[in-house]
């Protein structure tokens, strides 16, 4: 469980966070989201006792970050991918963290055979691919067999297979009661690995909820069907709210009605559907929507335009 | 409430962060690193060679009959010529110590450090005992090595210095722990600086040119204030006959433990106070 209440953290005079308030709880993943720059790594840096909040605070299983007597069983966390000496061995590495908590030789092993990362524990980590580098960040998250898991940007760099692997280990962890709290600046990736998710946007909060509501409520409004009885599916469709355009042969693009009400309506009434998706696009598009006012960091607007 | 404190306790020295735990770490860390590793190995090397070399070109010069100038390098007396190396192994000590740290800011390995240790100040004494031991229990061995190798070489010439003889003893006794003080200083000046480029050459510059620079102060003035930059105070710890521009042993000693632990303190205020 990860409480931050009222938290601000400020720079100078720009609040990388600001008044920040949300918690997540144990047994699901919780995705954190936002543009670059709205304060994801700066929160996370906060909960593990790494920065001082300007006012706020963290509680992490009902303690502040520097209050856990063994702050690896408690808390593990990847901030950086290769954060560690490029020279030393991913042995080495995290024997050297885990010894400060009392982890020993054994469970560093394991962490290593849990990351894929046994046949190479002995090379020097300045050798990693990124992929690699991520996985032994991943490792030294683990090394405390914690209760908590707070990962920054873990796919990353990640290959399908990558992002694979960390989508399975996570639902993994989840399952067995972790609180389990993932940054990226990716909606699509959020929505398949996270069953919450906290959106933030400029250091503050745009949206807490259900990953299922975000998808719903904000991107499930476009849905494309493909039919070859289109115009008949397109009178069943058509209502209050309802906008259908066709959107090629045989194809229809739906605004208004959820992908799951459509196919019913469609078995319903023995119209055959051949393909039926809600537009991946249009996530993206939700959450650059929710996000667009609060995006630090925009491309400039094509010249001439502003004269 | 009570019994959660209770408990708490009881967890926290089953399986808490401690002191022993954090030397452990930071001996991981110091022996997995081939720069440093390599880096302690030269500075052996050279107080084993240098001492003995010195001692040759010593006995060399009694030989010829010439004069011992003071020349920079060509050591004035017995003591100074087993002890040759000392000039040069004080770099190397302070550069690693500034690496020992400053690699830490550089990889990123301080956020992972400190989260595995988020009081933090157990992370600097850690790092500063493993470093200040392990540099003390190389020079010592070296300088004991170095001894026993120069004596033969000036025994010929009757000046072989021998451990009964006035501060002699004192004089190599006091070379690994002014080592190990330089070092501390570098693993100091890098938690205070982040860089190492710039801790490096602020260690350079505390050592060799902080005394020349105090030349170009009034000589008055000058020769009230350099008898206690480091460098000269580490001098009067490693001369066996009293000089008139040097403080006694005893004090100067003292001087340059208060430099060691003046930056060693304002390293923990950084530190403590600082994000990472
Ligand atoms: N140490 C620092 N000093 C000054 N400003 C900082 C510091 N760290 C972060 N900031 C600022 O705080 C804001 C939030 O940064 P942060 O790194 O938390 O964003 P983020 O959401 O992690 O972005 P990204 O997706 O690019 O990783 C940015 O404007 C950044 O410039
Ligand atoms: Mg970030």
């Amino acid at each position: 469980m990860i409480e931050v209440t009222e938290l601000t953290k400020r720079y100078g005079s720009t609040a990388a966070v600001d008044r920040l308030s949300f918690s997540v709880r144990p047994g699901i993943v919780t995705g954190f989201l936002g543009p670059n720059g709205s304060g994801k790594s700066t929160t996370m840096r906060v909960i593990l006792g790494l920065a001082a909040p300007t006012a706020g605070t963290v509680r992490v299983g009902g303690r502040a970050p520097s209050e856990h007597p063994a702050p690896l069983r408690e808390i593990g966390a990847l901030l950086e991918a290769g954060a560690g000496h490029p020279g030393r061995s991913a042995f080495d590495h995290l024997h050297a963290l885990a010894a400060t908590n009392g982890i020993g030789r054994r469970r560093v092993s394991q962490v290593l055979d849990l990351a894929g990362l046994t046949d190479v524990a002995r090379r020097r980590a300045g050798s990693f691919s990124l992929g690699m580098a991520q996985r032994l960040g991943i490792a030294a998250a683990l090394l405390g067999d914690p209760g908590t898991v707070v990962l920054d940007e873990p796919v990353n760099g990640l290959d399908p297979e990558g992002i694979l692997w960390i989508r399975d280990l996570l639902n993994r962890l989840a399952g067995e009661g972790r609180t389990v709290f993932v940054s990226s600046h990716l909606m699509r990736e959020m929505a398949e690995i996270a069953e919450h998710v906290i959106v933030i946007g400029r250091g503050r909060l745009l949206a807490d909820l259900p990953a299922e509501d975000f998808t719903g409520t904000l991107s499930g409004r476009r849905v494309s069907v493909r039919t070859p009885q289109a115009d008949r599916l397109e009178k069943l469709l058509l209502g209050p709210d309802v906008t259908v355009t066709t959107a090629g042969r045989n194809e229809l693009s739906v605004e208004g009605v959820a992908a799951e009400r459509i196919g019913d309506l469609a078995a319903a009434h023995q119209i055959p559907v051949h393909q039926l998706t809600t537009s991946q696009a249009s996530l993206e598009e939700a959450f650059m929507e929710l996000t667009r006012d609060a995006v630090e960091y925009r491309a400039p607007e094509p010249a001439g335009r502003a004269a | 409430m009570t019994v959660l404190t209770t408990d708490g306790g009881a967890e926290t020295r089953r399986r808490g962060v401690t002191l022993p735990r954090v030397l452990h770490s930071e001996w991981i860390k110091l022996r997995s690193v081939r720069a440093l590793t390599v880096g302690l190995a030269a500075t052996a090397v050279l107080l084993m060679a240098l001492g003995p070399l010195s001692s040759s070109a010593m006995a060399k010069t009694f030989a010829a009959g010439t004069e011992i100038d003071d020349a920079p390098f060509v050591p004035t007396t017995p003591v100074g010529a087993v002890l040759g190396g000392v000039f040069f192994a004080q770099l190397l000590t302070g550069a690693l110590g500034v690496l020992f740290m400053s690699t830490e800011y550089a990889t990123g390995m301080i956020r992972a450090s400190l989260a595995a240790v988020p009081t933090r100040l157990p992370l600097l004494w850690g790092k500063a005992l493993v470093f200040g031991a392990v540099v003390a229990t190389v020079s010592a061995i070296s300088v004991a090595v170095s001894f026993l190798g120069s004596v033969p070489l000036l025994d010929g010439h009757g000046v072989a210095p021998s451990l009964s003889d006035a501060g002699v003893l004192r004089a190599l006794a006091a070379t690994p722990a002014y080592l190990a003080g330089i070092g501390l200083i570098g693993v100091a000046l890098a938690v205070l600086m982040r860089s190492t480029a710039l801790a490096v050459t602020t260690v350079c510059f505390a050592v060799f040119l902080l005394d020349s620079l105090a030349g170009l102060l009034p000589a008055s003035l000058a020769d009230e204030v350099t008898p206690y930059l480091p460098a000269t105070t580490g001098k009067a710890m490693l001369t066996v006959q009293n000089q008139p521009d040097l403080l006694d042993p005893l004090p100067a000693c003292l001087v340059f433990a208060g430099y060691v632990i003046a930056s060693l303190a304002a390293a923990g205020v950084a530190l403590a106070r600082r994000d990472a």
